[in-house]
């Protein structure tokens, strides 16, 4: 099991440094690049809602691998007082989406498609969201 | 690593890791095109759901000209994200 911990500023320009991280990390676990690619974009798309719509904290963002031998987790953990549940959000209603010709917001319904597992959790002011996605 | 390059007047290429930190480069590339624009994905091994977005609003600004976006060479990864977002029956696909 491998179990290692960083921490990234407040910005998109950290993105190439996560997924350096990502990289190194589950690729002694998992050499498929096409989980590891489901992995980099829930970690992008969670990691971009936390710089952009929590601006109560200029504190750094840490971001936890766990890698087991089946599954992979990652869980990224956030200074915040009124956090966003991002589980219970609703089902988006694709003929209406393509109808007012949205472009955004598909984040978090790509999150639910590509992970097995998404928990949120809320305590003493700090928010943990984690994913996870079995290997094998 | 990310480029975009022009391959004629109406067909560009993504290549690498199309994420975040690149949407205001491709925004500005892709605002250049008024034609029916093919997108050849074939050395593009990463898209975010905001590189998404972006290919996303250019089809609608395409065609609300009556020009199309055609997408071409997707690897799996990107497959997949077209077709859990349904986006698989917005754009043209030149396989």
């Amino acid at each position: 099991m491998t179990n290692e911990i960083k921490y990234f500023s407040r910005s998109a320009s950290e993105l190439p440094m996560i997924f350096q991280f990502l990289n190194t990390v589950i690729a002694e676990n998992a050499s498929n690049l096409k989980i590891l690619n489901e992995l980099k974009l829930s970690v992008e798309e969670i990691f971009m809602n936390m710089v952009r719509h929590n601006e109560t904290t200029t504190k750094d963002i840490a971001i936890r691998i766990e890698s087991y031998k089946n599954s992979i987790s990652i869980s990224l953990i956030d200074h915040e007082d009124n956090p966003f549940d991002i589980v219970n959000t609703d089902e988006i209603d694709f003929d209406e989406y393509f109808k007012q010709k949205k472009y955004g917001g598909l984040g978090i319904h790509l999150i639910k498609k590509l992970m097995d597992d998404l928990i949120f959790d809320h305590d003493a002011g700090k928010t943990t969201i984690k994913i996870t996605k079995h290997i094998n | 690593m990310f480029k975009i390059e022009e391959v004629s007047q109406n067909e560009i290429k993504l290549i690498g890791e199309f994420d975040a930190s690149q949407a205001e480069i491709v925004t500005d590339f892709l605002q250049r095109y008024e034609v029916t624009l093919t997108l050849d994905l074939e050395e593009l091994s990463y898209i975010s759901s905001m590189g998404l977005g972006i290919l996303v609003k250019n089809y609608h600004r395409l065609n609300g000209m009556g020009y199309k976006v055609i997408l071409k060479n997707l690897n799996e990864h990107i497959k997949d994200v077209f077709k859990y977002t349904r986006l698989d029956q917005l754009f043209v696909f030149d396989e």
